[in-house]
């Protein structure tokens, strides 16, 4: 198993295409203090990790833009892509919908037991 | 592009094998699969020169990359958060937590069970049915729909060229037929001599001429000059001796010639 992960990690394992991975999309981003993985970094060095995150608008609008390009051209920009994008897609708006529905929604009135 | 080479008239598949053992020696089977459908793609792109290029670094952009299924399973969860949880839990370590995390949800009714539930998980369940049923053959028909046009595209081409070939290979047979090229060819090269050496001639006269009419000029013009000098001293000579001339003089230089005939014997 340990060797399948080092295969497919040495193969496809960071989001985007490794010449432009950590590279900023855009002329005016910053990117925040600390790129390593998330995967790379101790459960202790998460506050500090945290703290050194762009936490302004334009810091996060180009989180947001970061995240998507690096999901979309791990699963979508690619040579041969087949329905793994649509069905992550199709279950995040799931858990997304819900989770509204829950929050802000009539959900909460019809449950079965008044008492769990 | 590639796509030319593998999809000429008759050669479809095997030269797109030999293409894709070529790229790596590990190339799974799936990927030559895709290959075989997707085979525009220039292997060496980071040493690539575009052709006609107006600068250096203007190379191809790296080739997109493949996409590798053993990313994901179930087509939704990582492998890498099965591969988190494998030193301490094993294999089913995932299947366990998830499990067991909806098993909470559900007691604590975080996830409500209604009929949106329902509808959602027949959804689920008949599309995964479908997928496991036809996916391939629906994916395979719409490859072989593209790759058709694909090669549609390149026989056009292809087609044209090898109209272009045989139109000149029918002009030089008529060529060898008539068997004149050759003698077109020395015929002309020796009228172009002749018409040089001609050429030649003919400019060296009309230089010659030239220059003749103008030392003829030069030469008319010292004449005119010695005439008008001459005339002018004759008209000045006569001038000055008609104007010595007087009625007396006249008589007397008369008298002097009578006298010097007398005086001449009868000879």
């Amino acid at each position: 198993m340990a060797e399948k992960v080092a295969e497919t990690v040495a193969r496809n394992g960071i989001a985007l295409h490794p010449k432009y991975y950590g590279a900023k999309l855009e002329a005016g981003m910053k990117l925040p203090g600390d790129t390593r993985l998330f995967r790379d970094i101790k459960l202790c060095e998460v506050p500090q990790w945290i703290m050194k995150r762009n936490f302004t608008p334009l810091g996060m609008w180009f989180w947001v833009k970061r995240l998507k390009w690096g999901w979309q051209s791990k699963y979508l920009h690619v040579r041969a892509p087949k329905g793994h994008y649509y069905a992550q897609l199709a279950v995040c708006l799931t858990i997304g919908f819900y989770l509204s529905e829950y929050i802000d929604g009539g959900i909460k009135n019809e449950r079965h037991r008044k008492y769990h | 592009m590639l796509s030319r080479i593998l999809f000429k008239a008759g050669r479809p598949v095997s030269s797109c094998v030999r293409v894709a053992a070529r790229m790596s020696s590990s190339t799974p089977s799936t990927l030559q699969v895709v290959d075989k459908n997707y085979p525009a793609r220039v292997q060496d792109w980071e040493n690539f020169k575009m052709p006609g290029a107006p600068y250096e670094g203007m190379g191809p952009l790296p080739p997109v990359p493949d996409f590798d299924e053993n990313l994901v399973r179930h087509y939704v969860i990582p492998e890498y958060w099965f591969d988190f949880l494998y030193p301490r839990t094993g294999a089913t370590g995932m299947y366990t937590l998830m499990a067991g995390f909806s098993a909470m949800l559900v007691s604590k009714e975080f996830f409500v069970y209604t009929p949106d539930a329902w509808y959602a998980a027949t959804l689920l369940l008949t599309v995964a049915g479908l997928n496991k049923v036809a996916g391939k053959d629906i994916r395979n028909l719409f490859d072989n729909m593209r790759t058709d046009e694909l090669k549609a595209l390149d026989q056009v081409k292809s087609d044209q060229m090898e109209h272009i070939k045989q139109t000149v290979d029918e002009i030089k047979l008529e060529q060898w037929r008539s068997g004149s090229t050759e003698m077109i060819n020395d015929a002309l090269k020796n009228n172009l001599a002749m018409m040089l050496e001609t050429e030649y001639l003919n400019r060296q006269a009309t230089v010659v001429e030239a220059v003749k009419r103008k030392l003829d000029y030069q030469v008319e013009v010292q004449k005119v000059d010695s005439q008008l000098a001459h005339g002018h001293m004759v008209k000045w000579i006569e001038e000055k001796v008609m104007n010595t001339i007087t009625p007396a003089s006249q008589k007397t230089t008369l008298a002097a010639c009578i006298a010097q005939l007398n005086a001449m014997p009868a000879k």
